[in-house]
This record gives C-alpha cells, structure tokens and sequence, in this order.
C-alpha cells in the first residue's frame, strides 16, 4: 500500500516535472540548445552526406535502453527488468516471427509505459547502494547521461531534494524524471 | 567559418579526403559526435574516462575510443539488432528459427571472419553459436540467403521479393538498375508478359508497363530461387512453371514462376549475377559480394543504423562511401564487419556531417 502511495507520488511529481520544471519544459527545445543534437525544428534537412529527418523523434531501440540500465547500476538482476521486459512491445520492441516491426516512435502512451515499467529499478536496493541520496545524486545523472551536470540538472536535484519524502523516495523520483527523459531513452 | 568551407566542400564535390582534416574537430565536437554513438555501440552513454580521452585526444582519442567499442560486447548485440531490423526477420515461430542470420553476423563478428561472408558462409550457426547445416535442404549454402528466415521473409510471386531484398539489402541496388551493372537478358528468352514493354492484355502484372525495364533484369536474379518454395525449403524437382490454375506468378507445390519462357530455362539455377555466369545462388552471391556495391552498400547500411538515420540509403553522399570503401580495399583484402563499421564512423565526412546536421 505503501509503495503504491510512493510510486503514485512519483509518477505525479515526474508529470510535474514534463509540465512545469523548466528543465523539462521542452525537451526538443531544451536538446536542440544544449548540444544534444538529435532533435531540433520539425523539418528534415540535406547537408552534403545524408538527410536527417528531425520531425520525428526516434528512441534508441529497447535492447540498447535496457543495456544502458544495466550499465548503470552494474545490475543484471531479472526481477529489475521483468517489467520492462513483459512489456518490450509495448515499448518499441520487435517480434518478426510474430510479425511485430520496431517501432521507435516516443509518444505519451509509450513514456507512461515505460515510466511505469522502471519501477522496480528505480526502487531497488542496487539502485540506492550505487547511487545514495544525496551525495550520489550528481554522480547518478552524469553517469545516466554521459555529460556533465548542467544547471537545470542541478535544479531538478533541487526540487527532489524539497520534496517532503525520504532520500530513497527522492531518489526513486530522479530516477523516474531522468531515466524517462528524452535525452536518456533517445540518445 | 569552418562550417562554411565543409558546405562548399560538400557542393562543390572536392574530394572527400581533402574536406575536412580530423584536426579541424574541437574536443567539444569529438565529444558531441561520440555522444551520438556511444549508446547504439556500447549500450550506454560515454563515461567519464572516454570523455577525458576524447576531451585531452581529440580525434586521436576518438580513434581509441571507438576501437573499444567494436571490440566490446554489446556491440555484436547492436550489430544483430541492425542485421535483424534491416531484413526484418527475428524469433521463432515453431517452424522456422528466424534468428539464424543474426546467428550469422554474430558469429562473423566474434571469429573475426570477414563479413561477405554473410552472403558466402557454408555453414549456418544456432542459437548456441555453433556451426550447423542450413535448413532449407539445398545442395549449396549461400549465408542469409540459404536460410528459411530469409527465403520465407520474402517469399513471394515470380521470386520478386527475394530477388530484390538481396540487391536492395546487400548491394542497395533497385530495379531498374544501371544495364552496366546488370545487363537485361535476351528479351525473347522472358515470358511474354515480362519480355512486352507495355502491359499485354490479362497478363498484366504489377506496374503494369514497362515491363521489360525492370524484368529483363529481375529475370537474371529471380531465376536462382527458382527451387525454393514458399516456405523456404529447396526442391529439386521444381520446374518454374506456371499453374494455370492459380494467378500469375504461382507454379506448383508453393513454389514460383520463373521468367524464362522455355522449360528448360525456367526449370535451371543457372543465371546471371551482375552479368556474371553464376551455376546457382552461392555462386550468384559470390558475385554479390565481389562487386564494389556490395562493400559501398555495407557502409551505406552501418551509417544509417549507428547513427540512426530515419531515411534510405540514398539519402548518403555516394562520393564519401566510396571513399570510405576505397580505404576499406586499401587496408584489408575483405573486411570484417568490425572494420567496416569502425573506417565508416571515424571519417572526417561522416562525423562534419553529423556535427552539422546537430545545429
């Protein structure tokens, strides 16, 4: 019962965060300004070696997002992955014996899905040993992201850090907001 | 200012080697640039050594750094991913093991073999890595191409699809396709539907007109599945006629029509490969793979899914994949797949280009 209040508060604060936070008020925008330049304006453009269509935003393929978990936490504990896994599909996976393309198109339907999914990881005990609030809190996004920690990266540690709930619960919540963002499942 | 010169470069088609010198790149660039790849190579995002080799190397730590990467794990697990997506065939469903091309690349990239083989291979390799017999019950073994994964993918009326999935996929080659290339066959050795350059009557197929365009080439190509059922399995007895039964395109027992228009044509694995006499399909993908568009398509095919292009092959500058290709030749006599990949994401053009397309 506990956890579904935790898990439930997660999801509404990491709603908040998509709608609110100014870091993640607008991903496309936020990335494209940043120099993480998969996604700027909704046009395709040709220079010279190959056209990229930016109207489209492409998620890195499941197996690939799964490993990049994996590779963070140093885990390959099933019980972390059963979700995700249960619902691969769902999340942009393939089938071809069964007829199922990959689909790696982001919408709303497919953030829920995976936010949802990450429960057990962002909740699980390797999670906070690797990575203890709040001294790791830093060392989680750089290590997630592969960059640097910028300010809005440090605002959003700020405003879990206000959150009136646990370390592990602040934790689990920038877990859900970073690992569910745009630069974490597309690049 | 140097974004400038690498767009007249690009217009003015000056050679490729004299584009964009690696030293032209900022730390910041390299850094952006292996950003992009990192997670597609290594499944997960850059660490904090690689940023500080790509920071303090620059291009030189770029080289290093993507070295590791094709030599790691995860990037045999990408590379089946890749191999899986791009001829859309994966799992099992009871009958057929549709992982037996990612079997394949797999087992190519771990034995260091060089990756036309994936086109020639003898052998086929199960789930356990190990080398076994193909299963389509063929007297030859031409890699993917002798897999019921492949055969039963694409099957289809004439041996159409198959047909143009292998010059699509390996030589990335579309019909009608340069006569230089692949010079149509006589025209009186077709059927008459497809010998006709406009649609005849109820014959008409597909497109309907210019029918000898595209057939006279498709005739050449087709004819080396003509043994293969619909299924993927090999039957020797097949004789490439039409049931006049059933519709055009259709022979008997699941399998399909040939082009050729006498029996003795229609029933024969002897055809042409690139204008090249080949006995039956291994011989055909021999020829395949010793063509210069089968390394050109092979870079096109790494470009497009490690940076994760969204559009076709076409879309990728010709001048610079036959420079990358050129280097491939230059350095090893048939490249591993590794080697493809790691030439083809470390040129100058590839990465200015990418780093242009980010702003």
């Amino acid at each position: 019962m506990k956890r579904s209040i935790i898990y439930l508060a997660s999801l509404f604060v990491v709603a908040v965060f998509y709608s609110n936070c100014s870091g993640f008020k607008s991903q496309k925008s936020e990335l494209a300004s940043s120099g993480s330049f998969l996604f700027v304006p909704p046009e395709s453009i040709t220079l010279g070696l190959f056209k990229i269509d930016r109207s489209a935003v492409r998620i890195l393929p499941f197996d690939v997002r799964i490993n990049k978990l994996n590779s963070l936490i140093g885990s390959t504990d099933v019980a972390l992955y059963a979700q995700l896994n249960s619902k691969k599909i769902e999340l942009g996976s393939y089938d071809f014996a069964r007829g199922v393309s990959q689909d790696l198109t982001w919408t709303d339907s497919r953030l829920a899905s995976w936010t949802q999914a990450l429960q057990p990881y962002c909740s699980s005990l390797a999670l906070r040993t690797k990575f203890p609030f709040p001294a790791a809190a830093r060392g989680f996004i750089e290590s997630a992201l592969g960059r640097d920690l910028n300010a809005e990266d440090q605002s959003n540690i700020n405003d879990v850090t206000a959150l009136a709930v646990s370390n592990d619960v602040r934790l689990e919540v920038l877990c859900y907001v970073t690992l569910s963002s745009l630069e974490y499942v597309a690049q | 200012m140097k974004n400038l010169i690498f767009i007249l470069v690009v217009l003015t088609g000056l050679n490729s080697a004299q584009a964009q010198s690696t030293s032209s790149f900022t730390p910041q660039q390299i850094e952006n640039y292996m950003a992009r790849l990192s997670s597609m190579l290594t499944g997960r995002p850059l660490n904090a050594a690689e940023r500080s080799t790509l920071r303090s190397e620059g291009y030189v730590g770029l080289e290093r750094v993507l070295q590791s990467w094709v030599d790691s794990e995860f990037f045999v697990k990408s590379s089946r991913i890749q191999i899986q997506t791009q001829l859309g065939v994966s799992g099992n469903d009871g009958t057929i093991n549709y992982e037996l091309p990612a079997n394949l690349l797999d087992y190519l990239i771990r034995q260091n073999r060089p990756y036309s083989e994936i086109l020639t291979a003898d052998y086929c390799v199960d789930n356990n890595r190990q080398r076994i017999s193909c299963d389509t019950g063929s007297p030859f073994v031409a890699g993917v191409l002798t897999t019921r994964a492949f055969l039963k993918q694409y099957s289809g009326r004439f041996n159409l699809s198959r047909a143009s999935n292998t010059l699509r996929q390996f030589a990335c080659q579309s019909y009608p396709m340069s006569t230089t290339l692949q010079p149509r066959l006589p025209r009186e050795s077709l059927i008459p539907m497809f010998a006709a350059d406009l649609a005849i009557g109820a014959a008409e197929f597909g497109n309907g007109t210019a029918c000898y365009a595209c057939h006279g080439q498709f005739s050449a190509h087709t004819q080396f599945f003509v043994k293969f059922d619909a299924f993927g399995v090999y039957k020797a007895a097949a004789t490439g006629l039409q049931n006049p039964n059933l519709e055009p395109g259709l022979s008997v027992n699941d399998l399909f029509t040939s082009h050729m228009v006498t029996s003795d044509l229609a029933r024969s694995e002897v055809s042409q490969m690139f204008g090249q006499t080949s006995n039956n399909l291994r011989e055909a993908a021999q020829a395949l793979v010793n063509n210069a568009n089968f390394t050109e398509c092979s870079v096109r095919n790494s470009v497009r899914y490690f940076i994760r292009l969204t559009d076709g092959n076409e879309t990728i500058n010709r001048g610079v994949v036959k420079d990358i290709s050129a280097k491939l030749k230059q350095k090893y006599q048939d490249p591993s797949f590794k080697q493809i990949v790691f030439e083809s994401l470390r040129h100058p053009m590839v990465i200015g280009s990418l780093l242009m397309a980010g702003q």
